[in-house]
């Protein structure tokens, strides 16, 4: 016997919470692809500015000059 | 504890600039990490609508991604940086302290060190002058600015070490900072002082046993003997000249004088090279200046004259003689008891020499001055071939020779002398000379020495055959100290 007045059912119970799960995925996977992009930009960067301050920096004593 | 003054050189990057560019690329680093991330946040800008925001979000990610993860990447590498430079220090100090403690092992299996000819001090190694600007390298070690090579400050790379030729550079003193040859450094080398009080005759023997020693011994041997330095051979021809021209060499003035050296090269080598101090007499008398006679430290062998005019019995025996050919004799003044004595007492207080303990290097006894009266008959080779003919066949003339001057001075009455000598010295021979061959006289006819190669090839071959110089005391037990 049919039972057409049970609401949306455990179907639509599932849809919807698979679309809240995407979106929650989705949601971490832009914080982490952010922080992944912002890490390797951060590191590019704070790496680069310790070669230029070694290249700066780093020279060997020159005897002195008369 | 001496304090180390700093070398003319430039340190090694590790041990001085890498720390000073290790702390400067630090704060650089920081300071160009800031700066990135504020130019980030910088470039924000004002404005409105969704790009604006885009754009916001960007730069202020940027900007903080920089300082985060910028911050995280700069401790990182810091801390790399510093490990990098204490891992080299380590390695660095470890080479150089493994090739120096090699050569101080070498330079002592060889008995090289500095003997000051001048000052008589003795030292590991000189100072060296650079070849390029004369600086002064006091430490000319493998150490924290250098393991092989020092760079002084004039640029010019210096040998660190015996083993790359250190020793071509001029050196010289840290005590007095006389220059000196590097013979006095890197050679084989004898140490003999001669003993005695004044007018015992010191000055004369010596020279009259260098003469012969150069011009006859040292040949026979097949040596080429010379002075080493100019120093050296001004004295040894002035002596050589005075005893050729019937003059009697110079007293000896100066307490400690410099080191007369003679060079012995055989085959165009040079062999080993030779050391002779002739102190004023007088510096036996008083233990200051014994103590000055730095060679204390570094003996291979001694000579010691005795003049028996000091011998109480033999000068009132011949001044009944003759009270004038006595006077002209210059009678030595002080009792030859004393003078080892008071030798003994300084080597004792200054030198190492363990309480009554042995002398261990050798040490030749020469009674001088046995071309007076009938000395030569009583302690002189007609005495010991007197000996010999009443002794049973096949004796040792040398031994010889010892009993019959041992006993001659027994026999004068030097019995504490004798009896100190036979209780203190290991290795001791008698021997009798007149270091001018006959009495001073004006008549210009060369004085030629008898007697006065004996004791001192005696005491080079002796010296030659004992161990290193610089262990020359002994213990009671005999054992070196």
């Amino acid at each position: 016997m049919a039972q057409d007045d049970d609401g949306p059912g455990c179907v639509g119970v599932l849809m919807v919470l698979a679309v809240a799960a995407a979106v929650v995925a989705a949601i971490v996977m832009v914080i982490m692809a952010t922080l992944f992009i912002g890490a390797i930009f951060g590191s590019g960067v704070g790496l680069v500015n310790y070669v230029k301050a070694l290249f700066a920096n780093v020279s060997t004593e020159k005897p002195r000059t008369t | 504890m001496t304090t180390k003054t700093p070398e003319p050189a430039i340190k090694s990057y590790f041990f001085g600039k890498g720390y000073r560019d290790l702390v400067a690329t630090i704060k650089d680093s920081f300071n160009r990490n800031l700066q990135s991330a504020g130019k980030f946040f910088n470039a924000v800008g004002t404005g409105s609508g969704p790009m604006y925001t885009l754009k916001r979000v960007f730069y202020i990610g940027a900007g903080i991604a920089t300082f985060v993860f910028g911050t995280a990447v700069f401790v990182a590498a810091s801390a790399f940086h510093v490990a990098l430079l204490l891992s080299f220090l380590a390695l660095i100090y470890v080479l150089f302290s493994l090739l120096y403690l090699a050569e101080r092992l070498y330079l002592s299996i060889k008995s090289f060190f500095l003997a000051c000819p001048s000052c008589h001090a003795k030292h590991s190694i000189p100072e060296y002058l650079c070849d390029g600007c004369g600086a002064v390298h006091s430490r000319l070690i493998p150490n924290s600015y250098g393991i092989l090579w020092h760079v002084c400050e004039c640029g010019r790379r210096l040998p660190a070490t015996f083993f790359l030729n250190r020793g071509r550079l001029q050196a010289r003193c840290p005590s007095c900072h006389e220059l000196v040859e590097r013979e006095h450094v890197e050679s084989k080398r004898l140490f003999i002082p001669v003993i005695g009080g004044p007018h015992s005759g010191k000055s004369a023997f010596l020279y009259s046993a260098l003469h012969q020693y150069v011009d006859v011994a040292g040949p026979a041997l097949g040596y080429v003997v010379s002075p080493l330095d100019a120093a050296s051979k001004t004295v040894v021809d002035s002596a050589i000249s005075q005893l050729n021209g019937g003059y009697v060499p110079n007293k000896t003035i100066t307490g400690v004088p410099r080191a007369v050296n003679l060079a012995l090269h055989r085959d165009g080598r040079l062999e080993k090279v030779l050391y002779f101090y002739d102190p004023a007499g007088e510096t036996f008398d008083r233990s200051d200046s014994l103590i000055a006679l730095g060679c204390n430290k570094y003996l291979s062998g001694m000579l010691l004259v005795v003049d028996p005019f000091s011998i109480p019995a033999v000068l009132a025996e011949y001044e009944g003689v003759s009270m004038k050919d006595v006077a002209g004799l210059s009678p030595g003044e002080h009792h030859v008891e004393d003078i080892i004595q008071h030798l003994l007492l300084v080597l004792e207080s200054d030198y190492g020499l363990a309480h009554g303990a042995t002398v261990k290097v050798p040490l030749a006894i020469v009674v001088s001055k046995i071309d007076a009266f009938n000395l030569r008959d009583l302690v002189g080779e007609p005495a010991v071939q007197k000996a010999i003919k009443a002794s049973v066949a096949g004796v040792d003339p040398a031994a010889m020779r010892n009993r019959v001057i041992r006993q001659q001075l027994l026999d004068w009455g030097a019995t504490a002398f004798v009896h100190t000598i036979d209780s203190r010295f290991g290795e001791v021979m008698y021997f009798a000379s007149s270091a001018l061959g006959r009495i001073p006289d004006s008549s210009g006819n060369p004085y030629v020495g008898e007697g006065v190669i004996e004791p001192l090839s005696w005491v080079l071959d002796a010296s030659e055959a004992a161990s290193a110089p610089i262990q020359f005391v002994g213990n009671k037990n005999g054992r070196s100290n």
